[in-house]
């Protein structure tokens, strides 16, 4: 039950990133294009994760610039790492934005405008949703024997590690999986429509 | 792209519970720039998780809520009555909040997502602050310090991190914004969470 490292994926599905790098150096608008299509979804997924949706198009069209900047500046010295250098980045981008909030949140702090600033609570159709996907949770683990709920809320909730749970409940590792694996069918099944509909980050 | 993408459901939900060992975290992440199929797992993976850990937490502090559509027989229902106030007043003796130190109630303080405050606790419980450290300047210590929205310090500790985690205890605090930040020793600034304490569910 132990996680292992994962190794880096490949596929053959890449793109010749080389050709690509050294097509955007040469400022060709049909190669940055591409390389807007091949990382864009995954970019915006990303920040959104992070970030939230707030000024998501302006970090995305960010984040591309630095890396075209960077690329047509020859800081790219290894084409074929294009994918690990768009998420070094990304991730830059990320922290740098959390490093802003901080400071901005100490200087409210510090003159005491924090009460009059905003409203920091999250929007209400985003609320609507989270309590709609509670209530279903809430449904699944109500229709469940006690000892699954049990499992459920000691891996959700507790974080316990799952040889711990086996251990003290007395499962082997595949009844663990079930439990786990059955009540996420479940959800999926009863939320499918919304899930599909609700997925946020897509421009 | 990625049609046949290999990752097991196992792996994203590690990534999405902060529990993916550091060393998988950066190659699982470059996969995710470019995998849509891994995109919206994960997304999936994240709604679940969060709405898991919030009826978990409202099942640890209140009685379960069953339907007994057996109840709808009149004549049972006088009979029944009586009995019912009984268990149900030791139901809830029995499942009462506990507000001690021993059962915390547990809430995540994963990421900063811009200016919206959404984790929740209720006032007057002690509380289990957890925080993610990936992408994180790596300590074996971290100083915390909890404020309220004025930016008066009401708590701080010093903790250990595990893996990429870190969590500490807060005796229960009154409503209101609180921020919760984050330092590597000896006073370098690393991050900073909100979350919410209310009155009452």
């Amino acid at each position: 039950m132990n996680s292992t490292a994962m190794e880096p994926v490949i596929n053959s599905a890449d793109p010749p990133w080389s050709e690509l790098v050294e097509q955007i150096r040469n400022g060709d608008p049909s190669a940055l294009e591409q390389m807007y299509h091949i990382f864009s979804t995954g970019v915006r997924f990303y920040l959104c994760r992070q970030l939230g949706p707030q000024d998501l198009d302006d970090r995305v069209h960010d984040v591309f610039l630095i890396i075209v900047q960077s690329i047509q500046n020859g800081e790219l010295r290894e084409p074929e790492r294009l994918m690990g250098y768009v998420h070094t980045i990304v991730r830059r981008q990320v922290a740098a934005q959390i490093d802003d909030n901080v400071r901005a949140r100490r200087s409210q702090a510090d003159l005491d405008f924090g009460k009059n600033l905003s409203d920091h609570r999250p929007n209400p159709e985003r609320s609507a949703i989270e309590h709609e996907n509670e209530e279903l949770a809430m449904r699944i683990l109500n229709s469940l024997p006690k000892r699954d709920r049990e499992v459920l809320a000691r891996f959700y909730l507790e974080e316990q590690p799952p040889d711990r749970i086996c251990r003290e409940m007395g499962l082997t590792e595949t009844q663990f999986r079930l439990v786990k694996s059955r009540a996420k069918a479940r959800f999926g099944e009863l939320g499918k429509t919304r899930f599909s509909r609700r997925i946020g980050f897509r421009s | 792209m990625y049609a046949n993408c290999q990752i097991d459901e196992e792996e994203i939900e590690r990534y999405s519970m902060g529990a993916m060992p550091e060393e998988a975290i950066a190659p699982f992440e470059v996969h995710l720039l470019i995998c849509e199929s891994c995109q919206h797992r994960l997304a999936q993976t994240d709604v679940y998780v969060r709405a898991m850990r919030q009826a978990s937490a409202r099942l640890r502090t209140g009685p379960v809520k069953r339907g007994f559509p057996w109840l709808r027989f009149s004549g049972l229902v006088p009979a029944l009555a009586g009995m019912a106030v009984a268990i149900v007043a030791a139901g809830l003796w029995l499942n009462r909040p506990d507000t001690g130190e021993a059962h915390p109630f547990a809430i995540d303080l994963a990421a900063t997502r811009g200016a919206a405050i959404e984790a929740t606790a209720p006032a007057g419980r002690w509380l289990l602050l957890r925080l993610d450290l990936s992408n994180l300047a790596a300590s074996p210590w971290y100083r915390l310090e909890m404020v309220d929205r004025s930016g008066n310090r009401v708590w701080q500790a010093t903790v250990p991190a595990q893996g990429s985690k870190a969590g500490f205890k807060v005796p229960g605090t009154g409503p209101g914004v609180y921020f919760v930040r984050l330092y590597r020793p000896p006073g370098e600034l690393l991050r900073e969470y909100g979350f919410e304490v209310h009155g009452g569910k």
